[in-house]
């Protein structure tokens, strides 16, 4: 179903990158094939990316850039399917196995020159493919079984797919003014000591053709707003907060009005919160908006459903034996689909038409009505039944080798609940558990979670600020500087509703196969026992001279 | 000339908050129980910047845009003593603190960063101070250099360069890169051309307000062969020009490298080693003392530590190979003079330097003693004073550096003569050829960086070395290493032959270095023992 006319899309449009690459494998191929441990699979990916980068602070502008570049990655397989060059060594870290080395690529010219550079980084990929593959040889005879013997990679149907490229077309100058003078506004309050609005736009062309007939060529534009402001509370503590809008064409931009409306309520937030007293540490009952609940189930669970982790004997697995569990009330589903381009009005982060090894994107079922359900795919299948494919999640930054990743993860609501009642529960929990405040939590600037076994497997969220909300009606109180922490399992275990309001998170996660765009989708979830730490705090006075002044207005 | 150096600055918006910022700091700075300021410094660098990279015709990367950069400086304490030449821990937060400025003439945001970089350098320069102090309490004798040197004010404005001209930058660079499809054993190639064109600035608490034009174009010819044993070489040909109106014939140095690899790939592998004498020729000499020479005239001392003993000290101290005053460093009768002034045209002149000192022509070895070093602001035992030669990144302590060096030899031979002497040193070693470097394999080193201290050679690899025999044939030579050239092998050599000058970099300034080829009595060169990689199974496109 997925193939599709090559010669055709070709013909249509000549792309001088692809059919190098097309055809430099296909030399590759038959050359190294008549050699000992030759590569039984080879992949060529391109990344061709076009970059604006506009940033304003002070009222000024402060940089406007624009860049192209092509790179080229290389991925050699030697062994077998079931067991190949890419297999974990033990003691060895991933991080230390996961780098390809980039090349710089022409996009067009004559096409041997093209197929020089692929030539010279197919070398250098094959040799270190071939070293590995030896020393894992020896690894596993000194070693003992390992206890999952799944193969390292799965079978999967070549693709061909030719799509019509990116390309972002955006009036720099009208936006460097608007820029400014959003700028302008943050900056209008004495004790915010930084601040920036920034727009970046790119525009990428991702290109695979592999040794098994996969030819893909498919666009992905992505353009993020944003505004920070950054301050020092008296105590030390640095306080920065952020807000942005990631959209998929410059047309859904917020315009100048948004923007300057956002930097008004930033500015007042950023003073409101440098003011504020530090939150203490706590365990009890905590409502997360919208976006916020989708940064704690990508930290809850997310990273825990990878593939991947199910066969590391490093990784805690905390979900491998949890299939037809029941892990969530049974109201609430998970799941993860790339394939999604817009949620509840936003473009999602995590969108794209195929991962990084050339798989469809799919939707995978991560938990649903409340039991859990698998797990996220690459082509490195895991020995639990159902897993032995991809389902299009093999995701990785450039020069990093794909895992299992997620993308846009959905949490759903068959029973949701008005924000208004989740708040009156919220309180109604409080009031059973003793207590006379309960928190809301509505803004994360994100979070990390250990998966390993070596150190607990915990989760960390960085909230921005977060709210005391009494049970006696006095009004909600602003408080900064805490993390919520705690264990998956337990974590899960506490959830007691959702919401009816879904919002969207975008963001970048960072893991083992690098910084991939990502979104969290989740209405507001109640959770009935959570535990808050205080927050790192700086040491740093403020800065000692108040800010400049234009002339004439002090000094 | 001073009051209108001041007024071009009041009317020039990004000097203007610049100085008004430091006026203020100077004046109101302060943490309590602390010192204030006795010294403000701002380098600034202001500009465009323009870079491709190209590879057999086809442009790979580029890109452009403005550029502007603030290096902060704040002392305190006092010149005999400061808060400076001192590192505690393994980053240097001595007061010295660089930020990216908007790139907009918008007085009020440029003061507004600078602000933010001066608090930093200033709480930075009070913490260094305790932190010496502390660390000198304990040490039984103090080090009475003072830490900066008094100077009077410098006053000096031109106009700044004109901004890289992106287009021709790209015409060059495809134009050139598609020379390599001429040469297919070339398996790699590229061309890059990186343009800086604007102003460097420099404006103190002393009254010093120095703006010169700064313009540098880098043009880098990349390209690599493998010899049928599986050796690869890649080899570069640098031009570090002011501007491209004196731009050489590249063709002609395309096709000099894509030859002269081409002649490495067919040359012999060195199969044993070899005793005798070294003749290192004029296209090599410059790099010859680049790498062994100059780096013991920086007079500039290494910051210092806290003492042995102390549970503070995480790091050694670096190594120095600084070379006293009325020490020997070459043979007697030679010479090495620095001259800033002395090639306007080169891309290493300046007429101040970066602490906006004037420039000022060196003596530094005469007769082959040590007479002089290269000095900034930053005294030594040796040199109290700047010397007009401080160069180094924004945001760090500049240290005396190289700009436009002239080594000469006493008395100079023909290439003739040269050859025979050569020759009768190689019949003492019973051998019947010496070995000649025509280049260095040096295009990327740089005295800037490098890995631990100079005790093994820092000149092991040469791209084109030959063997030449009595009658005057040469034989080009791979897969050597050169053993045991140090500062000491200078004090070796024999005879020198014409002069060779090549334009550099130190620490990523221009430097440009005139020297003339050396014959060396006696070197040890070795086959090299890495062993090559297996070549691919699948010869390259270009030559397929």
């Amino acid at each position: 179903m997925w193939i599709l006319a090559l010669t055709a899309g070709l013909a249509a449009s000549p792309d001088p990158l692809l059919s190098a690459l097309a055809d430099e494998l296909e030399a590759a191929d038959e050359a190294w094939s008549e050699q000992d441990d030759a590569p039984y699979y080879l992949a060529y990916r391109a990344v061709e990316m076009h970059r604006f980068n506009i940033g304003a602070r002070f009222g000024a502008l402060a940089r406007s850039t624009d860049r192209r570049n092509i790179t080229l990655d290389v991925t050699a397989r030697v062994g077998s399917p079931e067991l190949d060059s890419t297999h974990p060594m033990r003691d060895e870290s991933f991080f230390d196995r996961n780098w390809h080395r980039g090349f710089a690529i022409a996009g067009s010219g004559p096409p041997e020159a093209i197929r020089a550079t692929i030539w010279e980084a197919s070398n250098i990929e094959i040799r270190d493919a071939q070293e590995a593959w030896h020393k894992l040889q020896t690894d596993q005879r000194v070693k003992v079984d390992e206890a999952d013997d799944a193969d390292d990679f799965s079978a999967a149907d070549p693709v061909v797919d030719l799509r019509d490229r990116a390309a972002i077309e955006l009036d720099r100058g009208a936006w460097e003014e608007v820029l400014v003078e959003v700028s302008a506004a943050l900056d209008s309050h004495p004790d915010i000591h930084q601040s920036q609005a920034d727009l970046h736009a790119v525009a990428e062309n991702h290109y695979l053709a592999t040794s098994e007939g996969t030819q893909i060529r498919h666009p992905r534009s992505w353009l993020r707003v944003s505004i920070q402001t950054r301050t020092r509370a008296e105590d030390g503590m640095d306080i920065r907060i952020y807000r942005w809008k990631d959209v998929h064409d410059p047309a859904a931009l917020p315009n100048k009005e948004d923007l300057l409306s956002w930097a008004d309520s930033l500015v007042e937030h950023t003073i409101a919160l440098r003011e504020a007293p530090l939150g203490e540490p706590y365990d009890g009952p905590i409502l997360f908006r919208g976006p916020a609940a989708g940064v704690f189930i990508h930290e809850v669970i997310g990273h825990r459903v990878e593939g991947h982790r199910q066969k590391d004997e490093d990784e805690g697995q905390t979900f491998k034996d949890k299939v037809g569990t029941k892990l969530l009330p049974d109201s609430i589903s998970i799941y993860d689909d790339p394939s999604i381009e817009f949620y509840a009005g936003e473009a999602l982060n995590g969108y794209y038409a195929y991962d990084q090894e050339g798989q469809p994107a799919q939707r995978a079922w991560i938990v649903r009505d409340g039991v859990f359900e698998g797990f996220l795919m690459s082509r490195s299948p895991i020995d639990i039944d159902g897993f032995e494919h991809s389902n299009g999640h093999g995701r990785a930054a450039t020069l990093r080798q794909p895992t299992s990743r997620m993308a846009n993860t959905i949490v759903a609501s068959n029973n949701p609940v008005p924000f208004a009642e989740l708040r009156k529960r919220l309180l109604d929990e409080v009031r059973e558990q003793g207590r006379d405040h309960g928190l809301i939590i509505d803004e994360l600037a994100g979070g990390f979670t250990l998966t390993g076994r070596v150190f607990p497997n915990t989760f960390n969220i960085r909230a921005t600020y977060g709210w005391k909300v009494y049970t006696d009606g006095r009004p909600d109180e602003l408080i900064r500087g805490i993390d919520l922490v705690g264990t998956p399992l337990v974590a899960l275990s506490s959830v007691v509703a959702a919401g009816d309001d879904p919002g969207v998170f975008n963001g970048f996660c960072g893991a083992e196969s690098g910084s991939v765009p990502n979104a969290a989708v989740s209405p507001s979830l109640l959770i009935r026992q959570l535990e808050i730490q205080k927050k790192e705090t700086g040491s740093d006075r403020p800065p000692l001279l108040p800010k400049p002044k234009a002339p004439g207005s002090g000094t | 000339m001073i009051a209108l150096i001041a007024l071009a600055f009041a009317e020039d918006p990004v000097m203007a908050g610049l100085s008004a910022e430091l006026d203020r700091s100077m004046a109101e700075l302060s943490l309590p129980d602390s010192p204030t300021p006795y010294f403000i410094s701002y380098r600034l660098e202001d500009g465009w910047y323009a870079r491709v990279r190209a590879s057999l015709g086809a442009i790979v990367e580029e890109s452009t845009g403005p550029r502007r950069d603030l290096g902060v400086e704040v002392r305190v304490g006092s010149e005999a003593y400061d808060s400076a030449n001192f590192q505690a821990g393994f980053r240097s937060e001595d007061g010295h603190v660089d930020r990216s400025l908007v790139i907009a003439d918008h007085e009020l945001a440029i003061r507004s960063d600078a602000w933010l970089a001066t608090d930093q350098a200033y709480k930075d320069a009070v913490s260094n101070l305790s932190a010496k102090e502390a660390a000198d309490g304990r040490r039984a004798e103090v080090d009475p250099t003072p830490d900066f040197a008094p100077g009077p004010p410098s006053e000096f404005s031109a106009p700044p360069a004109a901004r890289p001209d992106l287009s021709r930058y790209r015409q060059i660079a495809a134009q050139i890169s598609e020379r390599f499809l001429e040469h297919p054993d070339i398996e790699l190639s590229s061309v890059t051309v990186y343009g800086f064109g604007g102003r460097y600035g420099v404006m103190d608490s002393g009254g010093t307000q120095v703006q010169i034009p700064l313009s540098r174009v880098d043009i880098t010819l990349s390209a690599q062969t493998r010899a049928p044993d599986g050796e690869r070489i890649t080899d570069l040909r640098k031009l570090h020009l002011r501007t491209l109106d004196t731009l050489p014939d590249l063709d002609v140095i395309a096709t000099e490298l894509a030859t002269a690899l081409e002649d490495w790939k067919r040359a012999e592998a060195l199969d044993e080693s070899y005793i005798g004498p070294l003749l290192v020729e004029s296209t090599a000499s410059p790099t010859l003392f680049r790498r062994l020479a100059l780096p013991s005239l920086v007079g500039t001392p290494v910051p210092d530590r806290p003492s042995k003993g102390s549970r503070f000290l995480d790091i050694q101290n670096d190594s120095t190979e600084l070379l006293g005053l009325k020490r020997r460093l070459l043979p007697i009768g030679w010479s090495v003079v620095d001259d800033p002034l002395s090639n306007p045209g080169s891309s290493a002149a300046f007429t101040h330097d970066q602490e906006g000192v004037p420039a000022q022509r060196v003596e530094l070895v005469s007769d082959g003693i040590v007479r002089s070093h290269y000095s900034s602001r930053t005294p030594s035992k040796s040199v109290p004073q700047s010397n007009g030669h401080a160069r180094g990144g924004l945001g760090t302590l500049l240290k005396g550096a190289p700009s436009i060096t002239v080594v000469s030899a006493p008395r100079t031979a023909s290439a003739r003569k040269l050859h025979k002497t050569a020759m009768a040193i190689t019949n003492t070693y019973g051998n019947d050829h010496y070995l000649v470097v025509r280049r260095f394999r040096d295009g990327s080193a740089d005295t800037g960086f490098r890995l631990g201290p100079a005790r093994q050679s820092p000149l092991q690899d040469a791209s084109i070395l030959l063997r030449v025999y009595g009658d005057g044939r040469e034989e080009l030579v791979r897969g050597a290493t050169i053993d045991g050239l140090q500062r000491r092998s200078l004090r070796d050599i024999v005879a020198a032959g014409s002069a060779g000058t090549e334009t550099s970099t130190w620490g990523g300034d221009p430097v440009q270095i005139t020297a003339p080829a050396v014959l060396i009595d006696e070197v040890e060169v070795r086959p090299t023992e890495e062993s090559a990689e297996k070549p691919p199974p699948l010869a390259s496109p270009l030559a397929r």
